[in-house]
């Protein structure tokens, strides 16, 4: 830790106007979640596609335009499909409007059929601070590390929208004709929060009178800008008054003494 | 792009050897050159015409062509090199040139055409057909010529620009504070490489792409300003990179810098949409073509009228159309609805613009409707939130949020719609049957009035047939009565004939009576006639006498005359002389003859022959004794007198007569008076003396002897003699011939006075005469034939008399006949009236029906009531269709709502393949993936136009079959790179590079392209947008006079301006009321301008010090006007902070972050250039300009376009902050004094001036 943090000073004091003010170590909470989720598997198939097959079944229509005004989609996309379907044999025209080919129904069958697959589990990592949801390895022993918590820490429940995003996008998966998909979240435990450990720099460029932070995330592993942001947002200000205040004690004294 | 035709021609063609043996080479056969079955399909282009005027041409064979020439497929396309001679085609040359660079330039033109190898002349048509095409290089070279002012541009750009990569390494990399820089140390470089590292990208191994570009470079640091979108991988790797090494290279610059250049190439080789494009742009006045009629477009944005009028105007416009659009005057929403408008008529449309932001902004705002497929193209990590959804990975998400928020619109409003239709059907079913028996009895009404008109008909034929019979019987009883009145004339005539005749008869005259009294008559009138008779016999006689009495004179003069003659000719006998003869034809008045004339010449000519003989023989005989009393006088001297004499007669001299008498006259008194003379002078008159004598001798010679002439005189005289006692013979008998002529007249002159005188002894002489003899003989013959006229009547009176007395009966019974006949005929004719009469009646009573007009009603209720026989069928039919739609759509609606990535996968390539409006930059619009995948549009739009670069324009004009350009040229021209034009031009006058161009660019900077063709298209083709809906009406004040030239004037389209750009804020220093206002800082020293210490830009802290101090008092109120509930509680007051100086913006951004908190307000900072096409709440104009130098320059704060940007982009406040005595008093010119004291007084008048308290 102290290895890490004389290695950051030494790349940020590369530029000779800036010096630390100060440096800080703290830890940021983020809660864990253990969530189970439903899994679909279904045949690909587009969506439009389905839809029109779903239309010829249920009513006779004979024109691209009639469905244009149903769908509120443009009639270029639906003359097209058609054509294609047609042409592969899905539909065929008949007297009253298109129907289904043998081929068709079965097609449309198939997309329509889903398979539910056992549930999935995943441990989701929530950081307030962040407004950030994560995937997050369940080995997570956080050290026990001694430090005290930030002092901004955003305390919120995690919001199960944003985790079915987070798992539609990072789950969702293809096979072959085949799509597995996360059908919704089933349950949520909330786990122990970890603790992340982060070093924190209160800085100052001296060439262009800048005060300015630097909060280097040991989990991410970077420079973490909102919590740069958190905390020049608070504290600022303050600190350039300190130290204007530190000068002009400093002066005083000089000039009384 | 190539003109076509329809016709085939074929022409004969000659191949040079050369020719022959390129197309062996390249594997094309002749024979199948020359088979002359299938046209081949060429694109000619034709040469220059040689300066021999030779017409030269190229054929390129198309792709399908050539692969069949060549046996087998290829990208190259076969060229025949062609010239005409003597009027045949030969081939000098063939060539293979790639297809994607040799065809669809504008000079091209397809033709088919069939080649033959014979010997024949190359048709006239194909030759005319050439001939009559543009040239290709002509056409380039009038480009060339016009774009070279354009090419300036490029040359500032392209200073210094072709540098190759330099690569080093680096010991240190810093960021600054807020990781938008970078700084890089420890590079090892040549001199010369620091120096251009200005500007160059920057790459450093170990990450992917541009991190960013030099900003500057100070004691071999590096600064560089970083990509935003590169910031977040630096964050996360920039501290661990395994390579330290930076690569700094010119490429990216450059490489636009070659786009830019290949679009002008593009325009010279022709290879625009728009074939006119270059004379669009290039022409003093734009040749535009005339504008398409439209039907009326409908609208789906809100426009107002000068938004209408641009847009249907640019739906019109066949190739050009300019909108100028000040600030906040909707332009956004004209391009947007014009775009709709594109796409609803198939037409693909291009959004360009100079930055990516515009581009954004632009498609951003057009209307999410289902026939529009926007797709932006272009780096992803470069376009900005507005546009990402556009991009292609994002447009499937795109369209399912839209239909989905279509169809549960829809699907919301069909749920309620249900139970409507039921009201509706009902209500509108119930209407129908109350208005179903006011149509019937319409209905029977009009049925009614259509009988009647039936009627109506039949009645007026009843009536014309009676009008008819009325007219006959009433031409009847018209002719019974003429007749009848004829017939009483008649008698009438008949009774006073016999009169007449009864009379007669009884008169008392008979047969006896007729006759005494006709011979009487008769005996008068013969007697009278034979006077008449004897009268003209009496003056004939006496005419008959004087007659004779003339004639007798006559014949004594002509006795008298003979008489004389015979006296002449017995004269002449002895006549004498020729006078003599003359005399006597005098006097008896003799013509002369010809012969006579003749002899009387003759006579003459002899007389004077004969007179010169005499004068000469005197001379003789005078110069014969002078010659002997010389040859006396000189014999003793011994001269030979031959030799004198053989001497005159060589000489030849001609004398007259007199010279000769008057030689021998003056030897004469020479001789007399000299005493000795010398014999030389008398040998030499002796000479003389000869000469003359023999002068005398020739004449004399020449002269017949005088007796010869006798003869010939008496001779001549004789026959004259003759002659007239012929011609006096002849008078004599003619008057001879006339004397018996007379004679016999006279004879029979006495014979007529004869007769006469015999005839008037037969006549009486005892006759009382009366005066007028012919008067009595006419009348009496008169009377003698009213005597017989008289006789023969009474003669035949009897007869008559009965005759007439017979006819005077008949014509009675006649005359009784025909009055019962008009008697009968009234009888007609009164019933005819009466039936009249009654048909009248009935007409009249139709007519009145008729007058009444049901149809109209009729037709009204007609509509009506199919109007709700349609409404309750289609509401009908809805209820019944109701339920499959939302059952359709409910299902839609689930799909929709489950669709991940893999669903609209499908839909997403449909979208790219179907896109209709496609925005991009102007510069990526060149890019090589776009050209390829949308080489034409319909329609390209490019928005600020006045902010790009001609070269920059023209890479998306290349594109378009019509061009709208958007913009506002009194807003600031384009930025090259980071400075403005007028920056560069300075920069590069300092570095004093010799930059010769200089002037041309100046031009370009005083008026632009936008401008030229806003001033000179015709209004047809050009609209300025003039009501603004940004600023609140004080504000808008301030920039009205830079709009005050154009047609429109600039105004305020907000109904209420103080309601609807309420600020809000109350505070010491602002009011309500305040919009406009001008924190007016001294001109003194403490508030002057301060230059960085080695730079070159300005800043000015007392103005920093006061915006500081009114952000704080803006902060403040704005939180007092949400405690106060003005403001929503989470609602930020935008403010923009700008400056016309770069480091007071800098200096501005930095207090902002680190010296101020302030948590109402939203702030950004920027340049005035940059902050063009932005708006904000509140905008604070930090003017920086205060000092007290004697040129009183303000520097970019002059130029009124930038002032004008700096003015219009505030909302609802605008704050300057400035001395108002350095820009309205000490600025030097006189027009920007004027510009800004027009700023100080609309913000005087708006009570918004604000003198900073001192101290």
């Amino acid at each position: 830790m102290e290895q890490l943090k004389k290695k950051l000073s030494a790349s940020l004091t590369a530029n000779p106007d800036v010096m630390i003010l100060k440096s800080d170590a703290w830890q940021l909470p983020v809660s864990v979640n253990e969530v189970s989720y439903g899994r679909l598997k279904r045949l690909k198939m587009d969506i439009l596609m389905k839809m029109l097959l779903f239309a010829f079944q249920e009513t006779d229509i004979r024109r691209a335009a009639a469905l244009a005004d149903m769908l509120a989609v443009e009639e270029l996309f639906i003359s097209d499909l058609i054509h294609k379907m047609k042409s592969t044999g899905l539909i065929a025209l008949g007297k009253k409007g298109y129907v289904l080919t043998s081929k068709g129904f079965d097609y449309l069958e198939k997309g329509i059929f889903e398979e539910e697959l056992d549930d999935g589990q995943a441990i989701i990592a929530f950081s307030e601070s962040h407004g950030d949801y994560r995937l997050a390895e369940m080995d997570g022993q956080s050290e026990a590390a001694d430090l005290p918590l930030f002092r901004y820490a955003a305390d919120g429940e995690p919001d199960s929208d944003r985790m079915y995003e987070l798992l539609s996008r990072e789950m969702d998966a293809a096979e072959e004709n085949f799509q597995l998909i996360v059908s919704g979240i089933k349950e949520v435990t909330e786990k122990e929060a970890i603790h992340i450990p982060c070093i924190e720099f209160q800085l100052y460029d001296r060439k262009q009178d800048l005060f300015f932070s630097r909060v280097w995330n040991t989990g991410s592993k970077l420079w973490d800008e909102a919590l740069e942001k958190a905390i020049e947002e608070r504290e600022l200000i303050e600190w350039r008054k300190a130290v204007e205040n530190e000068e002009t004690e400093k002066t005083s004294v000089l000039q009384n003494g | 792009m190539v003109q076509a035709s329809q016709n085939t021609y074929k022409t004969s063609l000659r191949l040079t050897n050369t020719a022959s043996e390129k197309m062996r080479g390249f594997g094309i056969s002749e024979r199948s050159f020359f088979n002359g079955i299938k046209p081949f399909k060429v694109f000619m282009e034709r040469y220059p015409t040689g300066e021999d005027g030779s017409l030269s041409v190229a054929f390129f064979f198309g792709p399908e062509d050539s692969g069949r020439l060549m046996g087998g497929a290829g990208d190259q396309l076969i060229v025949l090199h062609c010239v005409f001679r003597n009027h045949k085609l030969l081939a000098v040359n063939v060539t293979l040139r790639k297809a994607q660079h040799a065809l669809g330039t504008n000079w091209l033109r397809e033709e088919s055409v069939v080649f033959t190898d014979s010997r024949e002349a190359v048709p006239v048509a194909f030759i005319n057909m050439i001939n009559r095409m543009t040239p290709a290089k002509e056409r380039s070279d009038y480009v060339k010529k016009r774009i070279s002012s354009w090419e300036g541009y490029l040359k500032i750009q392209e200073q210094g620009m072709d540098i190759p990569d330099i690569k080093s390494v680096y010991s240190t990399l810093s960021f600054s504070h807020d990781f938008s820089r970078i700084t890089l140390t420890g590079c090892r470089m040549e001199d010369k490489e620091w120096k251009e590292l200005r500007g160059l990208s920057v790459r450093l191994t170990g990450i992917d792409g541009d991190v960013g570009t030099v900003l500057k470079t100070s004691n071999r640091n590096i600064e560089v300003e970083l990509n935003t979108y590169i910031i977040k991988q630096l964050r996360e790797k920039g501290q661990s990179l395994a390579k330290k090494e930076v690569v700094f290279s010119n490429f990216a610059a450059l490489s636009q810098i070659r786009r830019l250049r290949h679009g002008f190439t593009n325009l010279e080789k022709g290879l625009a949409v728009n074939p006119q494009l270059d004379r669009l742009l290039f022409e003093e006045k734009p040749n535009v073509a005339p504008l398409k009629e439209l039907e009326k477009l409908t609208y789906h944005n809100r426009l107002n009228d000068f938004q209408q009028k641009a847009v249907s105007g640019a739906m019109a416009a066949e190739d050009l159309y300019v909108i100028q659009g000040p600030p906040g005057t909707g332009k956004t929403t004209v391009i947007s609805e014009i775009c709709l408008q594109n796409a609803k008529k198939g037409l693909r449309t291009l959004v360009a613009s100079q930055s990516n932001l515009a581009v954004d902004n632009a498609l951003g705002r057009l209307l999410a409707n289902k026939d529009i497929r926007i797709l932006r193209v272009g780096r992803t990590e470069s376009i900005e939130e507005d546009g990402k959804k556009f991009i292609e990975e994002n447009v499937g998400q795109y369209w399912k949020d839209n239909t989905l928020k279509e169809i549960t619109a829809q699907y919301e409003a069909r749920s309620v719609r249900e139970a409507e239709v039921a009201e509706q059907l009902e209500a509108t079913e119930q209407a129908y049957a109350e208005l179903q028996p006011i149509f019937e009895s319409q209905k029977k009404a009009v049925a009614d009035k259509r009988d009647a008109a039936e009627q109506l008909k039949e009645i007026e034929l009843q009536w014309n047939k009676e009008q008819e019979k009325f007219q006959a019987f009433d031409v009847q009883k018209e002719q019974s009565l003429k007749e009848a009145q004829n017939s009483e004339q008649k008698l009438e005539k008949l009774a006073s004939f016999i009169d007449v005749n009864k009379r007669l008869l009884e008169s008392g005259r008979n047969e006896q009576w007729f006759r005494k009294e006709r011979e009487r008559a008769e005996s008068a009138i013969q007697q009278l006639q034979q006077v008449r008779g004897l009268k003209r016999l009496e003056e004939q006689i006496a005419e008959k006498k004087l007659e004779m009495a003339a004639a007798a004179d006559k014949r004594n003069q002509v006795a008298a005359t003979m008489v004389g003659k015979k006296n002449a000719l017995e004269a002449i006998d002895s006549v004498k002389k020729v006078d003599g003869l003359l005399q006597i034809m005098a006097e008896q008045k003799i013509e002369e003859t010809t012969a006579m004339t003749y002899s009387l010449g003759k006579l003459d000519m002899i007389r004077d022959k004969i007179a010169e003989r005499k004068q000469l023989e005197k001379i003789n005989e005078s110069l014969s004794a002078a010659i002997a009393y010389s040859e006396k006088l000189l014999a003793p001297a011994g001269i030979s007198m031959d030799s004198l004499k053989k001497a005159a007669l060589s000489s030849g001299e001609a004398f007259t007569v007199s010279d000769i008498e008057q030689f021998i006259g003056k030897l004469r008194v020479f001789l007399k008076n000299t005493k000795s003379i010398e014999p030389a002078v008398l040998a030499k008159a002796l000479g003389g003396l000869y000469k003359r004598q023999n002068e005398l001798w020739r004449r004399g010679q020449m002269l017949k002897p005088f007796d010869i002439y006798m003869d010939n005189s008496r001779q001549a005289f004789q026959e004259l003699k003759k002659m007239l006692g012929l011609e006096l013979l002849k008078l004599q008998q003619h008057y001879a011939s006339l004397d018996i002529k007379w004679s016999a007249e006279l004879d029979k002159m006495q014979q007529a006075v004869n007769t006469l005188e015999q005839q008037t002894k037969k006549l009486p002489a005892d006759f009382d005469l009366p005066s007028d003899i012919e008067g009595t003989i006419e009348k009496l013959k008169a009377e003698l034939s009213m005597l017989e006229k008289e006789e023969a009547s009474f003669n035949q009176a009897a007869e008559r008399l009965k005759e007439l007395e017979a006819e005077q009966l008949e014509e009675t019974k006649s005359l009784q006949t025909i009055q019962v006949r008009i008697t009968e005929i009234q009888t007609v004719l009164d019933g005819v009236m009466e039936q009249l009469a009654s048909t009248r009646k009935k007409r009249e009573a139709l007519e009145e029906i008729l007058s009444s007009n049901p149809e109209a009603d009729y037709e009204q209720t007609a509509k009506q009531i199919a109007s709700l026989s349609f409404d309750k069928e289609s509401l009908k039919q809805e209820q019944k269709d109701l339920p499959l739609l939302q059952t359709i759509q409910k299902k839609w609606l689930e799909l929709l709502e489950s669709a991940n990535d893999h669903d609209l996968d499908e839909i997403r390539k449909l979208y790219i393949k179907h896109a209709n409006v496609i925005g991009t930059t102007c510069v990526a619009s060149a890019r090589k993936d776009f050209i390829d995948n949308y080489p034409v549009f319909d329609v390209v739009i490019i928005d600020e136009v006045s902010k790009a670069t001609p070269p920059e324009l023209l890479l998306p004009m290349l594109k378009g079959k019509k061009i709208i350009l958007v913009g506002d040229h009194h807003q600031l021209p384009p930025l090259l790179g980071n400075d403005t034009l007028e920056e560069t031009l300075e920069a590069m006058i300092q570095e004093d590079n010799g930059f010769e161009e200089k002037r041309e660019l100046e031009k370009l900077l005083e008026e632009s392209l936008f401008e030229r063709l806003y001033k000179n298209l015709p209004e047809t083709n050009k609209t300025m947008l003039a009501i603004q809906y940004r600023m609140h009406e004080d504000i808008m004040e301030t920039i009205s006079p830079f709009y005050q030239f154009d047609n429109d004037k600039l105004r305020c389209g907000l109904e209420d301006s103080d309601a609807e750009r309420d600020h809000f804020l109350e505070s010491p220093g602002i009011k309500r009321s305040n919009h406009l206002m001008w924190l007016d800082l001294p001109n003194e020293p403490a508030y002057f301008e301060e230059r960085m210490s080695g730079g070159k830009s300005l800043y000015n802290p007392a103005e920093l010090q006061e915006i500081s101090r009114m952000l704080v008092e803006m902060n403040n109120a704005v939180a007092d006007a949400k405690a106060a509930g003005r403001i929503e509680a989470d609602e930020l007051k935008t403010i923009g902070v700008i400056s016309f100086y770069g480091e007071q913006v800098k200096r501005l951004q930095r207090m902002i972050d680190q010296e101020l908190r302030l948590p109402h307000l939203v702030i950004r900072t920027g340049t005035v250039d940059r902050f063009q096409g932005s708006e904000m709440e509140i905008i604070l104009l930090s003017m920086v300009r205060n000092n007290q130098n004697t040129h009183g320059d303000i520097g970019f704060a002059k130029d009124y376009r930038r002032l004008n940007v700096a003015l219009s982009r505030a909302k609802q406040l605008l704050v300057l902050i400035g001395s108002s005595d350095m820009f309205t008093k000490r600025a030097k010119k006189e027009e920007t004094k004027r510009m800004y004291r027009h700023v100080l007084g609309t913000v005087e008048q708006k009570n918004g001036l604000r003198l900073l308290q001192k101290g």
